[in-house]
C-alpha cells in the first residue's frame, strides 16, 4: 500500500508540472519510555503513517506532508508540493538542477530476530526496571536513575521520478541511562547506553548489565571530582568525546550543504591540508552494525563509505543529489530526513577517526600539565565561523604523565581548523559509538567512532577561581 | 474533533477505564527558507493526531496507560486503546494519581489566534523572503544570508471523564536571520529571532537588519585574557540559558524526584533580591500562551521567585496533588529525546508558559545604556553555545559566548574571538545586579522566556 500511495505522489507531482519529484510514505511503530526512579513518567507507543512529497519547479523546492492516507489528502499534499514550489520559483536566483541517478528496485530489510512490534510492551517496560534496579543496587550512594527506551520499526516507501522504487524496513532499540549520585551537598550524573539498528535481541547480544552498572560507578567516581582549572592545555580526548568531536566539528562542515550554502569553514579546501598528518576520517553509511546505516538514503540513492580528510588533506563532502550536481561530483548517498513529514537534507551516518599507532600510555607519559576528557554530556558547533564546545562528562587532572585527580564538569571549546592542526596523536584503540544529530529541526541516528587522541593548547572551561 | 475525543472517553469507560481522558493536537504550518542569499524551498504541512489516557482502578490506587495515533478513525481508537489499556494493566498502582483535571471554566484567551495567519499564501511569505534578502544586503562583505519565516495554525483539544470537553484555536509566527559576513581572513555570524502568535513583517525586517549589523560588527574579533569581570546577557543568551537549567529546575516533579538544586528551598532566598520571575499564561500574543494547559486545566500566571525568594515550582494535577497544592497549569506534553515527538503522542509533564523575567525592586531597572554604563570592565553576549549540556540537577553550565563583544568603561568596545563561561546557576542568580529595558520574547518549543538585558556581577571569563 506504502509502494502505490508514493507511487502515485510522484506520478500526480510530474503530471502537474515537476520536473521532478521524490516522496516517502511509511508507517513507524514505536515505542518510547521514561523511567525515573521506579516510576513509569512516560509510556508512550502508537503508529505515525503518512506521506512526504518533494517537487522541484524551474530550479525551486516545494515540500509537503500529510498525516492523512486517504487518497485525497494525498492528493491536496502533492498540490501543496506544487504550489509551494511554483511560488518560490518567482523568486530563486541559482536554479537547483540534480544528478540524476540511475532507476533501482529493492526491498532492503534491516534482520531482526526478535521484531520489536512483536515484544509487548510488558516486556519492554519490565526490562527497564531491572536495569533501574542494578544501577540503584550498585551503591546506596545512587539517589536517582533515570532511565529512557525507545524504539522503532518502520516500512517505508522510498519513489523517486529519476527511477528509485525502494521498500524498507528497518527497526532500531535503543536504552540510556543517567544514573545520578548524592554526597552532602554534591550532586554527579553520568549516561551510558546500549542500541542497535536490528531487533530485541540486543539484549541477549551485549552486556546491557555491565553498561548500566558503569554508569552508576562512574557517578560515584565523579563525587570525589574536583572543579576544574580553566585555560590552555594538552588533553587527550577518550573515544567518546573524540567521536563527538569529529561529528560536530568536523563531519558538519563536510556536509555539503552547508558548504554551498556558504555556512561551512572546510569550503573551497578540496585537496587542501586541514589537518596534521596522522588525522584520517571517514564517514560511512555502510559499518555493519553501525548506528547510522542505512542501505539507500531518503532521495533512494545507494549509500557508501566517503572520504573526508585521508592523512590531513581534504578529500570530499557528504552529498545529495542537487549538491552533486552543483560540485560535479557523484551523489554519495547523503540525504537523510528524519521522518515522511520532514525533507531530505544532508546528513552524516556513522563518522570515525581512523586509527593511529598510539598507545594510551605513550600518550599520557610526556605530558607534564594537562587534562583528560572522557564521554560527553553533548556540544554544540558553528560549522560557519569554525567554533565548537563540548562537555566532558568525566575529566582527570595529568601531572607528570600520570591521571591525577577527577574534575568535574569539563568543556572544551576551540577552532575546528586550529584543533585539526593541533591533534599530535591518535590512538590504536578504536570504539563505534551511538547517538543522535540535530539539524534543522530535524533529528536522526547517527554512530562516531575514533581512538583516543592528544591536542596541544586545546581552551578547556572549568569553574575553579584558580 | 471534540466528537471523536469524547467517543474515545466513553468507549474506553466501557471497557473497564474509571476514567479517561483524550487529547488532540493538529497543526498546519507553511515555512520558506532562505540559503546562501536566495529563497529556494518552502513547505506546507499538516499533522494531527490523538493521545488517549485511562485509569484503571486496582487495590492501592489507580494505574495510568497511554497510547497515541494519527488516523483520525474510530477504528484507530480501538487500537490505540487496546494498548493504552495493557500498559496500565501492567503497571502498579500509583497511589498519588488520583483524579484527571476536573471540569473548571476555561481562562480568558488572550490574544493567541491570529486569523489573518489562516489565510496567508505561500506567495506571500516567499515574496516577504525575498524582500528579506535585500534588506540584509547592506555591505558588499556580507556573504551568506540565511533563514526561515514560518507561519502556522493549530487546534488544541481535551476531553475525559470529569466532564472536560473543550477546545482552542492557535496560531503562531516565527522568523530566524542568520548572516555571515567575511573580510580577509575573518569569518563572523550574525544571527536574530522572533517568534510571537501574530504575523508582524517589520519585525522580520528588523530581525535581518540586526542580523547583518551584528555580523559586520564581529569582524576581526580580539582575544581577550581569562578575568573575573561582569557580564551582560541579553534576552536570547538568558533564555536559552534558563531553558536548561532554571526553568527544569523549578518544575516540581524534579523537585519531588530530589533532581534539582532547589530541593526544600521554598520561601528561601536563592537569587539576588532584586529578581523576580512569573510563569505567565495569559500574556498577550506570546507563543506559550493559553487558556488551560495539555490536561484541560485553567491556566494562570504564578509568581516562582520574588524579590529573590524561591516562591512556587511549576505544577500539573500529579505532581500537585502529590505536594497537596493547587496545580499551576503547567502540565505540558513534551518529550525530548529522540526526535521532538509530536503533542499528541506524549503524556502530559510539566513545563513553563510564558517564564517572565524582571526587576523585582524599581530601582533596579535602567535603560540599556544606563546599564552598560555601570560596566567598568566586561563582556556583553546575545547568545550561549552548549546550554543544553548543562547538568540540571547540579546547576553547573559551561558556555561559550556567542556574538559577544568587550564592555570598557560603560562602552561597548570589540568584538571577542572566543571566550566561555562556567559556573552554577545558582551562583549566577545571586549575582544578578541590574535589569535593562529591552524585554524581548524569545521562544522556546511551545513556550517564551520574557526578559530584559541583564547584568551579573564577578562572573569567570576565559578567552
Amino acid at each position: 500500500m506504502l509502494m502505490d500511495l508514493a507511487e502515485k505522489a510522484v506520478k500526480l507531482a510530474i503530471a502537474s508540472g515537476a520536473e521532478y519529484a521524490d516522496t516517502r510514505a511509511e508507517q513507524i511503530h514505536s515505542t518510547s519510555i521514561r523511567l525515573t526512579n521506579e516510576r513509569f513518567e512516560q509510556v508512550v507507543s502508537g503508529v505515525d503513517q503518512g506521506l512526504g512529497i518533494r517537487a522541484l519547479y524551474k530550479g525551486a523546492w516545494g515540500f509537503s506532508s500529510t498525516t492523512s492516507l486517504e487518497l485525497k489528502e494525498i492528493k491536496t499534499t502533492v498540490e501543496n508540493a506544487f504550489k509551494t514550489a511554483k511560488a518560490t520559483s518567482k523568486a530563486v536566483k541559482e536554479k537547483a538542477t540534480l544528478h540524476y541517478v540511475k532507476s533501482i528496485r529493492d526491498h532492503a530489510k534491516v534482520k531482526t530476530r526478535q521484531p520489536l512490534t512483536q515484544t509487548g510492551i510488558d516486556k519492554k517496560m519490565k526490562l527497564l526496571l531491572h536495569f533501574s534496579k542494578i544501577a540503584r543496587d550498585f551503591s546506596p550512594k545512587i539517589v536517582g536513575a533515570n532511565l529512557g527506551y525507545d524504539d522503532s520499526a518502520e516500512q517505508k516507501a522510498i519513489v523517486s521520478s529519476d527511477g528509485a522504487h525502494i521498500l524498507t524496513n528497518t527497526s532500531r532499540v535503543y536504552v540510556a541511562i543517567n544514573a545520578i549520585a548524592k554526597e552532602g551537598e554534591k550532586i554527579t550524573s553520568c549516561r551510558e547506553r546500549v542500541a542497535k539498528r536490528g531487533g530485541f535481541e540486543l539484549f541477549e547480544q551485549v552486556d546491557a548489565d555491565g553498561v548500566f552498572e558503569l554508569a552508576a560507578k562512574r557517578a560515584v567516581g565523579l563525587l570525589k571530582a574536583k572543579p576544574a582549572p580553566s585555560g590552555r592545555f594538552t588533553v587527550i580526548a577518550d573515544p567518546r568525546l573524540a567521536g563527538v568531536f569529529v561529528h560536530e566539528a568536523v563531519g558538519h562542515g563536510c556536509e555539503a550543504d552547508a558548504v554551498i550554502f556558504g555556512k561551512s569553514i572546510l569550503e573551497g579546501k578540496l585537496g587542501k591540508k586541514v589537518s596534521s598528518d596522522i588525522v584520517s576520517i571517514f564517514d560511512d553509511s555502510t559499518v555493519d552494525g553501525g548506528w547510522g546505516s542505512e542501505k539507500y538514503d531518503d532521495e533512494g540513492v545507494p549509500t557508501k563509505k566517503r572520504s573526508l580528510i585521508e592523512k590531513g588533506i581534504l578529500k570530499g563532502y557528504i552529498n545529495n543529489k542537487e549538491s552533486a550536481a552543483k560540485l560535479g561530483v557523484e551523489p554519495n548517498g547523503g540525504a537523510r530526513a528524519q521522518s515522511f513529514s520532514h525533507r531530505p537534507i544532508v546528513r552524516m551516518s556513522n563518522t570515525y577517526i581512523a586509527k593511529g599507532n598510539f598507545s594510551f600510555e605513550e600518550m599520557l607519559e610526556d605530558i607534564d600539565y594537562g587534562v583528560y576528557l572522557k564521554a560527553s554530556r553533548g556540544g554544540e558547533v558553528n560549522t560557519a565561523r569554525g567554533t565548537f564546545q563540548f562537555n566532558a562528562e568525566e575529566a582527570y587532572l595529568i601531572k607528570k604523565g600520570k591521571l591525577t585527580t577527577p574534575l568535574l564538569d569539563v568543556s572544551l571549546s576551540g577552532l575546528t581548523l586550529e584543533t585539526l592542526h593541533s591533534i599530535e596523536a591518535v590512538g590504536k584503540d578504536f570504539r563505534l559509538n551511538v547517538g543522535f544529530c540535530g539539524k534543522g529541526d530535524q533529528t536522526v541516528p547517527v554512530g562516531n567512532a575514533s581512538p583516543h587522541i592528544r591536542i596541544r593548547n586545546a581552551l578547556v572551561g572549568g569553574r575553579a577561581k584558580c | 474533533m471534540l466528537d471523536l475525543l469524547e467517543y474515545a472517553v466513553k468507549r474506553a469507560e466501557k471497557q473497564g477505564a474509571s476514567q479517561a481522558e483524550a487529547f488532540y493536537f493538529g497543526e498546519n504550518r507553511l515555512r520558506t527558507f532562505l540559503e546562501k542569499k536566495q529563497v529556494k524551498t518552502s513547505e506546507k504541512k499538516y499533522d494531527a493526531g490523538v493521545g488517549i489516557r485511562v485509569a484503571l482502578k486496582k487495590t492501592g490506587g489507580f494505574s495510568l496507560g497511554f497510547a497515541y495515533m494519527n488516523s483520525l478513525t474510530k477504528e484507530a481508537v480501538a487500537e490505540t486503546l487496546k494498548q493504552a489499556l495493557k500498559v496500565a494493566s501492567f503497571k502498579k498502582p500509583d497511589k498519588d494519581f488520583k483524579s484527571f483535571q476536573e471540569r473548571k471554566p476555561a481562562s480568558a484567551e488572550k490574544k493567541i489566534c491570529d486569523k489573518t495567519i489562516t489565510k496567508i499564501r505561500p506567495e506571500t511569505v516567499v515574496d516577504l523572503a525575498n524582500d528579506l534578502i535585500k534588506t540584509a544586503s547592506i555591505d558588499k562583505r556580507i556573504s551568506t544570508i540565511a533563514g526561515g519565516i514560518g507561519v502556522g495554525t493549530g487546534k488544541v483539544a481535551i476531553a475525559n471523564s470529569l466532564g472536560v470537553s473543550d477546545e482552542f484555536n492557535i496560531s503562531g509566527y516565527g522568523l530566524g536571520a542568520y548572516v555571515v559576513a567575511k573580510e580577509a581572513d575573518s569569518v563572523a555570524v550574525g544571527w536574530d529571532d522572533y517568534s510571537n502568535c501574530f504575523y508582524n513583517e517589520d519585525e522580520a525586517y528588523t530581525a535581518f537588519k540586526n542580523a547583518a549589523n551584528s555580523a559586520l560588527k564581529q569582524l576581526h574579533p580580539k582575544i581577550i585574557k581569562k578575568e573575573t569581570m561582569d557580564l551582560l546577557i541579553q534576552p536570547q543568551a538568558l533564555a536559552y540559558l534558563l531553558a536548561f537549567t532554571l526553568i527544569p529546575e523549578v518544575r516540581a516533579d524534579n523537585i519531588q524526584k530530589q533532581q534539582s538544586p532547589f530541593v526544600g528551598k521554598l520561601n528561601e532566598p536563592i537569587a539576588s533580591n532584586n529578581l523576580s520571575v512569573t510563569d505567565d499564561a495569559h500574556v498577550p500574543q506570546a507563543i506559550g500562551s493559553r487558556p488551560f494547559d495539555d490536561e484541560g486545566c485553567p491556566t494562570q500566571a504564578t509568581r516562582i521567585i520574588e524579590k529573590g525568594k524561591l516562591k512556587s515550582f511549576l505544577y500539573n494535577s500529579y505532581t500537585a496533588n502529590k505536594d497537596k497544592v493547587r496545580s499551576t497549569g503547567n502540565s505540558i506534553r513534551s518529550l525530548g529525546g529522540w526526535g521532538g515527538k509530536a503533542r499528541y503522542c506524549v503524556e502530559p509533564l510539566i513545563g513553563p508558559s510564558n517564564f517572565r523575567v524582571f526587576a523585582g525592586v524599581k530601582s533596579a531597572e535602567e535603560s540599556l545604556k544606563e546599564v552598560v554604563s555601570e560596566v567598568k570592565n566586561g563582556v556583553i553576549t546575545k547568545g550561549v553555545i552548549g546550554a543544553h549540556t548543562a547538568n540540571a540537577q547540579s546547576g553547573e553550565f559551561s558556555v561559550v559566548l556567542d556574538m559577544a563583544f568587550k564592555v570598557e568603561k560603560g562602552e561597548i568596545t570589540y568584538p571577542i574571538k572566543q571566550a566561555m563561561v562556567g559556573g552554577s546557576i545558582q551562583d549566577f542568580l545571586k549575582n544578578i545586579s541590574m535589569f535593562g529595558d529591552d524585554t524581548t520574547h524569545v521562544g522556546l518549543e511551545n513556550n517564551t522566556v520574557i526578559s530584559p538585558t541583564i547584568l551579573v556581577r564577578n562572573v569567570t571569563v576565559s578567552g
